[in-house]
């Protein structure tokens, strides 16, 4: 039995204890309780709205309302990269077709236990498993030209920015090395070294002088001479004669043929078979070697065994996802936090000088590091810094790529120790990495009254 | 009585020459006096020393030129063309590396391997241990890969290596000396030995052949004039002068080809004993039967064919070039056929005596193995290792007078009545067809 309810401005298919929101506008969705819903309808034209309305739904912090089916009115026809978020099309019309489908994932989605793990990246995993689950689907990429790696994932690109592409295949990674989902290779892709790109051209240059104006000759073979050369040394008014003997070559294969070709550079002439293949960043115009693009793996990711009973057990995947965060700075993050409030509060007080400094390194090269290699970076940058520390300094390492320093009762004049990490570290990461654009950058900012710890973690 | 005569220590078949006189020694063994001994004995041992007495004015012209060579320093471009030589490229590189010379560009050409090659080469050229890499990824022959590499060849002077090869430390240097004598040398041929004499019995003989017809028989031969064979192994041009003619024409034989053809241009050759490359000799017979089948072909069809125009009176003719090509063609052409007419004569003639022949007969080259392997123990810088060698010299007379005579007979006969080399796969078909049909 089909009903459209329409009160409060919202309207509602229900039928058989479970109902379905239509949504036009995400706005739509700020006076529902969500929770007591069993799916949406998008009852939208438009593009931004129908792409504001999945996003909002997906990425919802409530792992049981981010699963949700969210159906769109087949009247209305949207690019393909936003229905792969969705579970599809539907004539409303037809309410026995879907309906079924939002009982099996309403089942499916009450087996689930909520993850408790303030791990934003095991969080993640745990909602895409999720959400393969309740779909019983695998999670297939499909080509998109406005992605920076040039494939979106159904679900899981939603919690990533256009330019976070890389964390995300990184994400899909770890989830591979738990057991928690199955890979099955589709394609290769090839990122820009400084930016993670795909938007690359491609071209053969000079390997001697790196440019770009070359040119390619045919090389020619005359069988009855052995004269060998280029076919501009063959070339007459009319047609072609050998240097060597001046007999007119007639007919390829017969009297000679063309075993293979060299190019001429016109910058520094050159001459040579292998060019250099190099790929121009469109986006941030970084120049690559072949050899210095990132390669990754792009496919299709099924949920495992071992997938479906981190759902129903949670407290296992926590488990592991602690032991592998970092431990490695002085003192953890979230204690960090509390002392640096402190620490506010005794500014506040007696009005004193102490510094915040944030240490980030900005390197994709380093995101690519297996975790045996990133924990043990980690100690070593953890080491260098400190070598540098004074007696109340206190380090926290929030990852691999990033750390906070406090430094109590610190004027301007006493910071040159943050110089000497600066220098110290730069020089760590440009001895263990490849690329001119390593960048270690050191905020720094000093403790006022006024601040309060969302100006530090914001 | 006479209790100690030498007819009493002598064997019988030896007493028997002594007993029926000089003349008929002289009558039975006539090929052996007249052309053996003469040629490899009485010339060889005068111009040993010849050679020998002029060494001091050679020793200060060699220095001259030496001081020349390093005053100029001139830019040379050392080629390899080859076939499924990668293997031995990097060994190469390393060898090449320790010259004491050594302001070359190393310039490899890949005629169409199937192998590694291309992959090794591409990645030598990218660690710069080679400067120019070529591949042709249609098979050309030899000739056609050396002209690539002529054609992209920047030195002044080019020098020909045979990839599987290995150099003294001073090879390059020393190959490179005679252009600065200033007697219009255009070419100059390395000293050829064999590395892997230790190998088998094949090797070893080949190692005293190495030693009699190359290190020995070409300073004769250079020391007369009428040097004309250039080693593909190991061999140095002027670059203006191999592009005057051309480079390289269609082999088998391409590099006594070449030296003819530089000497047919009114250039001298010359041949330098001190420049030292080792090479890899086939260690089976039946590789080494192929390969002298090859060789012993060319000799007609260049020598004999293509060159024709050196026995002719003509506006170029040159007596030293005839003399070269004919002493070169009456040893072995001629002379091969010669000794079927030496057997047939002692058949028809003195079968009776065979018992006395055919030892006496081995004697006499057993011999004059020895005498001439003594010359060579004169001239070598490598004497006391060769010394070696010496107890498998008398096996010489089988290898050199027996085998490769046959060896021989059968190729003149393939070449000069099928032209058989024009169907040698060492060239690729496409360019044999071309050749035979042009009359090359
Ligand atoms: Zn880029
Ligand atoms: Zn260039
Ligand atoms: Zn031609």
């Amino acid at each position: 039995m089909l009903n459209i309810l329409k009160n409060n401005n919202s309207r509602k298919i229900v039928n058989d204890g479970y109902s379905l929101l239509m949504v036009a506008h995400v706005n739509e969705l700020k006076h529902e309780q969500l929770e007591y819903l069993d799916g949406f309808v998008i009852d939208s034209e438009n593009r931004s709205h129908v792409q504001e309305i999945i996003v909002r739904i997906r990425t919802h912090k409530n792992l049981k309302i981010c699963l949700l089916p969210i159906f769109i009115n087949n009247l209305y026809k949207q690019p393909k990269e936003l229905v792969l978020h969705t579970d599809g099309y539907i004539n409303l019309e037809l309410e026995s077709n879907y309906f079924e489908r939002v009982i099996t994932i309403a089942n499916r989605i009450k087996n689930i236990e909520t993850p408790k793990t303030i791990y934003v990246n095991s969080l993640i995993q745990h909602k895409t498993i999720a959400y393969l689950y309740t779909r019983n689907a695998i999670l297939k990429p499909i080509a998109d030209r406005k992605s920076t790696i040039g494939y979106t994932f159904p679900f899981i690109s939603l919690y990533y920015k256009h330019y976070e592409s890389i964390v995300l295949l990184k994400n899909l990674e770890e989830m591979r090395t738990l057991h928690y989902v199955t890979f099955q290779l589709k394609d290769y892709i090839h990122l820009c070294k400084s930016c993670d790109g795909n938007y690359l051209n491609f071209r053969e240059a000079c390997p001697k002088c790196s440019g770009i104006d070359i040119v390619a000759h045919d090389m020619i073979h005359h069988f009855v001479c052995a004269h060998v050369a280029p076919e501009k040394d063959f070339k007459i008014e009319d047609g072609l004669a050998c240097p060597k003997c001046d007999k007119n070559l007639r007919h390829i294969g017969i009297d000679y043929d063309k075993p293979s070709t060299i190019y001429s550079c016109n910058c520094c002439n050159h001459e040579f078979q292998n060019a250099n293949m190099k790929a121009l960043c469109l986006d941030c115009e970084t120049e690559n070697q072949l050899e210095e693009l990132l390669e990754k793996s792009i496919g299709e990711y099924s949920i495992t065994q071992k997938g479906e009973n981190i759902l129903f057990d949670a407290s296992i995947k926590n488990q592991i996802q602690e032991n592998q965060s970092m431990k490695i700075g002085s003192m953890p993050p979230q204690l960090f936090k509390i002392v640096l409030n402190q620490e506010i509060k005794r500014i506040k007080a007696t009005n004193g000088y102490s510094y915040f400094a944030k240490i980030e390194f900005r390197n994709q090269q380093l995101q690519l590091l297996n975790d045996n290699v990133k924990s043990a970076l980690t100690k070593e940058i953890s080491g260098i810094i400190k070598s540098y520390m004074e007696g109340p300094d206190i380090l926290s390492a929030e990852n691999f790529n990033c750390y906070y320093l406090m430094l109590p009762d610190t004027r301007e004049d006493q910071l040159q120790r943050l110089e000497l990490i600066d220098y110290n570290l730069a020089k760590l990461i440009n001895d263990n990495t490849t690329g001119d654009n390593q960048k270690v950058e050191i905020k720094i900012h000093r403790i006022d009254k006024n601040d309060t710890l969302q100006t530090f973690f914001s | 009585m006479i209790p100690l005569s030498l007819h009493n220590i002598l064997p019988e078949y030896m007493n028997y020459w002594f007993v029926v006189g000089i003349q008929k020694f002289i009558r039975v063994f006539w090929f052996f006096v007249i052309f053996e001994f003469t040629r490899y004995i009485i010339i060889d041992y005068v111009i040993a020393i010849l050679f020998k007495i002029s060494s001091k004015s050679r020793t200060k012209k060699f220095e001259l030129a030496r001081q020349q060579l390093f005053n100029e320093n001139p830019f040379v471009s050392v080629i390899i063309p080859g076939k499924n030589e990668g293997k031995h490229l990097y060994k190469l590189t390393r060898s090449l590396a320790e010259q004491t010379f050594s302001n070359f560009e190393l310039i490899i050409v890949d005629d169409g391997s199937d192998d590694e090659t291309p992959i090794i080469g591409k990645n030598l050229e990218k660690l710069g241990l080679i400067d120019v890499f070529i591949r042709n990824d249609m098979r050309g022959g030899k000739a056609s890969a050396a002209n690539l590499a002529l054609r992209y060849s920047k030195g002044k002077y080019i020098v020909h290596l045979d990839a599987d090869c290995s150099f003294d430390r001073d090879a390059i240097e020393k190959v490179l000396l005679p252009f600065f004598f200033g007697e219009n040398i255009a070419a100059v041929g390395g000293n050829v030995k064999v590395r892997n004499y230790k190998e088998s019995l094949c090797a070893k003989l080949q190692a005293i052949e190495y030693l009699k017809t190359v290190s020995i028989g070409r300073i004769i031969t250079s020391y007369l004039g009428i040097y004309k064979i250039i080693s593909g192994a190991f061999g140095a041009f002027r670059k203006d002068v191999i592009d005057s003619i051309g480079g390289w024409d269609i082999g088998p034989g391409l590099d006594g080809d070449i030296t003819v053809k530089i000497r047919k241009s009114g250039y001298n050759v010359y041949f330098q004993p001190d420049a030292i490359c080792l090479t890899n000799a086939p260690a089976k017979f039946k590789v080494l039967t192929k390969q002298r089948l090859r060789w012993d072909k060319s000799i007609i069809r260049f020598r004999v064919r293509k060159h024709k125009d050196v026995y002719f009176p003509s506006a170029n003719f040159n007596w030293l070039n005839f003399i070269a090509l004919f002493e070169n063609v009456f040893y072995n052409v001629v002379l091969d056929l010669l000794w079927w007419v030496y057997i047939i004569d002692i058949i028809v003639n003195y079968s009776s005596s065979l018992k006395f022949i055919i030892p006496m007969n081995f004697t006499l080259y057993f011999v004059m193995s020895y005498v001439q392997m003594l010359s060579i123990y004169i001239f070598s810088e490598r004497r006391e290792e060769e010394k070696y060698l010496w107890p498998y010299v008398i096996l010489m007379t089988i290898y050199t007078g027996t085998y490769l005579r046959i060896v021989r007979t059968v190729a003149y006969y393939k070449e000069f009545f099928f032209k058989r080399s024009f169907e040698d796969p060492w060239n690729p078909y496409k360019s044999s067809i071309q050749a035979k049909r042009a009359g090359l």
